[in-house]
């Protein structure tokens, strides 16, 4: 598993890699003069032109990319254009945050989506399960922005009970948190409450019942874990939603983070921001994805890695 | 069952570790009130500060702001009357080349470093250094020399009798300096730890996020009245406005259009408004057939209804103008009238001028909810001349990029003047600015006699006659449609007193209270 695991991670090395590239090409095909941007409209046209220089943006595109990964494999991810700022120490502020809340939004989602999934499952046509449903049709079909808004108006603007943006205290968490959670929930719920139902009708449960096992071991030590293949693959899925979910909640709830950080990058044309953020969230993404799949062998002993 | 626990455990323990692990935000003054005087916030919902060394800024919520830290020789009031700021009076010489300022005696900056005229000199040296790249440097090129007379003493000399000398002085961009601090802190530090002699001195700045200021117990004018001052993004417009309703901010700085209902009916909470000196327009690109000809450009005047378009366009927030300045800029003209709505009789010129209807026009615009308003009214209320106008919309960046390169016909632009003076406002009609400033391509060597001609009119009165006929040039050759002076929108909470607004925007918090 370990020989498995360490050339997963040197596989990602090319796609980083190809990722770099195409986000390098995309900021450069799209119209837009970053040094103007920053430079200032009522800006000289020599001083924009130093800027441009200055930006290594006047050389031509395989020199610029060559330039880039020079320095990246310096470990030096280069200045913002917007900010003169070196992207390390911008991106160094940044990634904490949304790990933080993209971490614990996974977390209760997986706890609490689970939990409900399994309910829904055993009580299956019952109260809890018709609750367990609503729960998750509406986590899915509402857009993260709305049930952002929504979150504001009631909660922090009508009963001030939360902040209504930030992270400067454990209360202003819970909004975003809440915000970001909905979907992942639903979705593990969903696939939980399906994988139990199948795993429920097997054989072996009703042997595990037979042999006179108190039913919570029957459900949670021999169901629920074969149950989990699908939802651990859903749980994956999730972490690309998070991904776009923390730019909306990031926005929404006025919170600095990585996804407010690239979009920010993208409008101002801010080459070396959206390729340092791009490299992070891929890398980040591979590597929640392989520890998915890592997982599989984990679940279910019968799995083997080549 | 012990996997699955493990599973949770694990799971637990990284978010606990998320949770606590780096520092994060910080907390921004949230209440807490000090004893005596209280904390400020503010927000604010256009683009982020990024530099705040006066010299090097090139946003205007940039100089709003640094108004708090850094101040100029010169301050222009409400009414747009320069009145004594760190200069105490001045003095023009008869040859109308020399300014002499006495300044204010026994001003300190925030380092302790006394405010003398060697102050004011590598203040102007700063910004004309190569080395400093300032974006302002280029509005200097009439400046001859800076000399120090004495102590508390020195002189502008200027190439030719420059009248908006005063308004000039006021700039933001021109406010003067620590010379100790910026020579010893460098571009880089000065960028977000600008030192200056005004009430407050800043605490942390970074890029994008919070500003913070401490008030400056050493001023030499009235005491802040604030213990700290805290301005902070919120680029999403709903985020600003529950801030706003929620009391986590006290005040937010140009409220967004799109939010102005929200608020309506809200108690706690007070909308106020005044002109600024920027301008709304829409400008042709002079160059391309058939809006070469003046004759089409004027009946494309004739045939937009300005009056409408403030209204709905923009909820009746800006002052309705049809020249390119409005009233609170000096030189304005109310004797100049803009074109009256006329959609047939434009229809009839635009034919006379040997245009074949329908005419074909695209209008460059930029992403944002109130130039897309704008578009929508003028492309029906062009329909009705015969005119079928497509918008072309584009991100800012693209849209400067296009419209500095002429390849547009009509497009939309704002104009902000930081000193609220014509003079200004000409440099996006003078030849030498052409793809600069000067979006329209418009080159005219009138106009550029007459311009040079009222910037050497030092006499108010005479001055004023050279500019109405630049004026008139330019309402006859039709560059532009001016659409409204904007209006500065300040959504504040009650328990804030006294805020003022000044047409420049900047942050003269002088009066202000919060109980």
């Amino acid at each position: 598993m370990y020989r498995y695991a360490l050339l997963r991670i040197l596989g990602t090395v090319p796609g980083l890699l190809a990722l770099t590239l195409v986000v390098f090409l995309l900021m450069h095909l799209v119209p837009g003069d970053p040094a103007r941007l920053a430079a200032g409209m009522e800006a000289s046209d020599e001083a924009v032109a130093a800027l441009r220089h200055k930006m290594y943006l006047d050389r031509p595109l395989p020199d610029q990319f060559a330039h880039y990964l020079g320095n990246l494999a310096h470990g030096d991810l280069g200045g913002s254009f917007a900010t003169n700022q070196p992207v390390a120490q911008e991106l160094a502020r940044r990634w904490p945050v949304t790990l933080r809340l993209a971490l614990l939004a996974l977390v209760l989602a997986c706890l609490l989506g689970i939990l409900l999934g399994v309910v829904a499952a055993v009580r299956r046509g019952g109260l809890l399960d018709a609750f367990a449903s609503v729960i998750a049709v509406a986590g899915i079909s509402m857009p993260v922005f709305w049930l952002g808004l929504l979150l504001i108006y009631y909660l922090s603007v009508r009963l001030h009970w939360f902040p209504s943006q930030g992270l400067a205290s454990w209360q202003g968490y819970v909004l975003p948190t809440v915000t970001l959670v909905a979907y992942p929930l639903a979705l593990i719920a969903r696939m939980t409450r399906a994988g139990m139902l199948e795993v429920l009708g097997q054989d072996y449960v009703r042997t595990a019942r037979a042999k006179g096992l108190p039913e919570r071991l029957v459900i949670y030590r021999h169901a629920l874990r074969n149950a989990m293949i699908p939802t651990a693959t859903v749980i994956g899925l999730s972490l690309g939603f998070l991904v776009g979910g923390t730019v909306m909640t990031e926005s929404v709830f006025n919170i600095d983070g990585l996804g407010r950080w690239i979009v920010d990058g993208v409008l101002a044309r801010d080459v070396p921001v959206v390729q340092a953020g791009a490299v992070v969230v891929g890398a980040g993404f591979l590597i929640a994805n392989l520890l998915v799949d890592l997982s599989y062998g984990w679940l279910d002993p019968r799995i083997r890695y080549q | 069952m012990r996997r699955i626990t493990a599973l949770i455990a694990a799971l637990l323990t990284l978010a606990l570790l998320a949770s606590c692990g780096g520092s994060g935000q910080s907390a921004p003054g949230t209440g807490g009130a000090g004893p005596t005087r209280p904390e400020l916030n503010v927000g604010y919902t256009v683009v982020p500060l990024l530099n705040i060394d006066p010299a090097k800024s090139s946003s205007m919520t940039e100089s709003n702001f640094e108004a708090l830290v850094v101040e100029t020789l010169v301050k222009v009031d409400q009414k747009g009357q320069p009145q004594p700021l760190l200069a105490d009076s001045w003095k023009l010489s008869d040859d109308q080349l020399t300014w002499t300022f006495n300044l204010h005696k026994g001003i300190k900056f925030q380092d302790g470093t006394p405010f003398n005229a060697d102050a004011v000199k590598y203040t102007f040296d700063r910004i004309l250094d190569k080395a400093t790249a300032a974006p302002f440097a280029n509005n200097l090129a009439f400046l001859e020399s800076v000399t120090v007379k004495d102590e508390n003493t020195v002189a502008f000399k200027t190439k030719k009798p420059y009248a908006p000398m005063l308004s000039m002085l006021s700039s933001g961009a021109l406010a003067i300096v620590s010379p100790t601090a910026a020579k010893e802190q460098g571009l880089d530090k000065f960028s977000t730890h600008p030192v200056g002699t005004g009430p407050y001195k800043v605490e942390s700045f970074v890029p994008k996020q919070p500003l913070v200021v401490l008030a400056n117990d050493e001023y030499w004018g009235t005491k802040p009245s604030f213990t700290k001052i805290t301005v902070k993004s919120i680029p999403e417009e709903s985020a600003a406005t529950a801030a706003l309703l929620n009391g986590e901010v006290d005040m937010i700085w140009r409220m967004p259009l799109s939010q102005v209902d929200a608020l309506k009916g809200q108690a706690q909470v007070q909308l106020l408004h005044d002109p600024a000196y920027t301008i709304e327009y829409i400008g042709f690109n002079v160059t391309k057939a058939p809006l070469d000809k003046k004759e089409v450009r004027q009946a494309i005047a004739q045939a937009v209804d300005v009056k409408q378009i403030v209204q709905d366009g923009m909820f009746g927030y800006g002052t309705l103008t049809t020249g390119p300045i409005g009233p609170t800029v000096w030189g304005f003209d109310p004797n100049i009238k803009g074109y009256d709505y006329n959609p047939e009789q434009a229809k009839q010129k635009l034919q006379a001028a040997g245009v074949t209807l329908p005419l074909k026009l695209t209008y460059l615009i930029w992403a944002d909810a109130e130039k897309e308003r704008v578009a929508q009214i003028l492309q029906d209320q062009l329909k009705k001349a015969g005119i079928e106008l497509t918008i072309d919309k584009r991100d800012f960046g693209t849209f400067l990029k296009e419209a500095a390169a002429g390849n547009d016909q009509l497009f939309t632009l704002t104009w902000a003047n930081s000193t609220g003076d014509v003079d200004f406002n000409f440099l996006s009609f003078d030849s030498g600015t052409v793809g600069r400033t000067n979006f329209a391509f418009y080159k005219s060597e009138k106009f550029d006699q007459l311009n040079a001609q009222q910037r050497a009119t030092v006499d108010v009165k005479a001055r004023q006659q050279v500019v109405s006929q630049a004026l008139q040039l330019l309402k006859d050759d039709a560059p532009w449609i001016g659409l409204a002076t904007q209006e500065w929108l300040v959504a504040v909470r009650k328990n804030v007193q006294n805020f003022k607004i000044y047409p420049s925007g900047n942050f003269y918090l002088e009066g202000v209270t919060k109980s």
